[in-house]
């Protein structure tokens, strides 16, 4: 029977396919000539940062080691690194993004003053890191260690905050596509942060990102790094798996 | 601060391709149209204690919360004006198209073709005036989530019950009682589809 057949082709398939988010990345939502424009390292403005990043990596402090002289080889020593953020730290058992880890190993092995969260030199390096692991899927651990974390910042994406009372659910589950004023509702996947934005003019972080979702409903604007932001990161993350990094991102 | 800081040498971006999207995409911060009677609501209910009590409290305590105006809810509607004001319909047009006040226009269609960029979240307020009468109109815009808890509709005039609201907005509600009235009596007017 010619349909059994067919079914069965269909199974094996569908138990083939590796694991998709069921999200759609940011950049869908994006005209055709913005992604064009994403895709073209010598028209993306956040190369940039990317440059600047690989430069600060190589860089030696006055005192202490440069970045390069333990991750050798980067562009194959870390590639996929960033797939894994957020994640757990072992020794801390606090949840580190990328931002967190980066700055943990500028203070504790490097012995440096921080470069503190949404700085220059910090957003040149995250864009930097994240760029080696352009195109692989988004692999963090939702389980384990990392349970608590995803819980809280799915608990935070779901309840009604601000004064306009709206959870982040509601418009992005209930109402992608949809139009706000010019612009299109989208998943809220983070998949091209740091990314730089129109509306700033400027490379961000998700965090600064998340600090303008929160201003837009009028609720507290969490400090950068701040559990809250963090959780929520790790729960983005986790409705991203198997959506590629596509850091730098150009995003409205 | 470590002697290695890029600071200065960072990129700036100013006159790269995206600053022309820039420009042509996104407007400045829009100008808030100075507000008729600020902080002083038009009376129309002298003797009214409740309108006497806010009037008293705003004279005397600028910045500590008001008690909001008290409503009463019949069926699917708030039949009452608010503190008993009259609406001024060209007052509530500017604040359904105001970005900072109402800011309607981010989520619905309004009723004027020409204006750009509009919302796809709600129903088009063209019309609305027929669909629903003021009463139905004042109690969607006061709060919505009594017709419908999972609403996307924000409550305009409501203090309670709101979680991490931020501080320059903590126990004030969206739209005064007047505002309210004003965009009340203008939605009502809306009556072509």
């Amino acid at each position: 029977m010619r349909w059994r057949a067919v079914l069965a082709l269909t199974v094996i398939a569908l138990a083939a396919a590796p694991a998709t988010a069921e999200i759609k990345s940011g950049s869908e939502f994006l005209s055709p000539e913005m992604r064009r424009q994403q895709a073209d390292e010598t028209r993306n403005p956040a190369w940039f940062w990317v440059e600047q990043g690989e430069e600060l990596f190589s860089r030696k402090p006055q005192t202490g080691a440069a970045c390069i002289s333990c991750h050798a080889e980067p562009k194959q020593s870390l590639r996929g690194a960033a797939t894994h953020y957020p994640q757990v730290d072992a020794a801390s058992g606090k949840l580190l993004n990328l931002e967190g880890r980066i700055e943990q190993c500028r203070i504790e092995r490097q012995k440096q003053p921080g470069f503190g969260y949404e700085t220059p030199e910090m957003l040149a390096m995250t864009a930097y890191v994240a760029s080696l692991s352009r195109g692989l899927p988004v692999e963090v651990k939702t389980d384990g260690a990392a349970k608590p974390y995803y819980e809280a910042g799915k608990a935070f994406f779901e309840r009604r905050q601000g004064q306009l009372n709206l959870s982040c659910q509601q418009c992005h589950d209930g109402m992608v596509g949809q139009k706000l004023r010019g612009d299109t509702i989208s998943y809220g996947a983070g998949t091209g942060y740091p990314a730089y934005r129109l509306e700033w003019n400027d490379v961000g972080s998700l965090h600064r990102r998340l600090r303008a979702c929160s201003l837009g409903v009028r609720a507290t604007q969490f400090d950068y790094g701040s559990p809250e932001y963090l959780a929520l990161e790790l729960f983005l993350a986790g409705r991203a798996k198997g959506l590629p990094v596509e850091t730098p991102g150009i995003r409205r | 601060m470590g002697g290695e800081r890029p600071g200065a040498a960072m990129p700036v971006l100013a006159d790269r391709a995206g600053a022309a999207v820039v420009a042509s995409t996104f407007r400045p911060p829009p100008q808030t149209p100075p507000r008729k009677g600020e902080g002083l609501p038009r009376l129309m209910l002298l003797g009214e204690a409740v309108v006497v009590g806010a009037l008293l409290l705003s004279v005397c305590g600028p910045g500590t919360a008001l008690a909001l105006e008290p409503y009463e809810v019949v069926g699917d509607a708030i039949p009452r004006p608010l503190g008993g004001f009259t609406g001024d319909p060209a007052h509530g047009e500017q604040l359904v198209r105001d970005r900072e006040r109402g800011n309607c226009l981010i989520c619905h269609q309004g009723a004027d073709p020409r204006e750009p960029f509009q919302g796809t979240i709600g129903p088009p307020l063209a019309g609305v005036g027929a669909r629903l009468d003021a009463g139905q109109i004042r109690l969607k815009l006061v709060d919505a989530s009594r017709l419908n808890p999972e609403t996307v509709m924000p409550p305009y005039f409501r203090t309670e019950g709101l979680r991490d609201v931020s501080p320059q907005y903590r126990g004030k509600p969206a739209l005064s009682a007047q505002e309210i009235e004003d965009v009340v009596a203008y939605l009502a007017s809306l009556k072509t589809p």
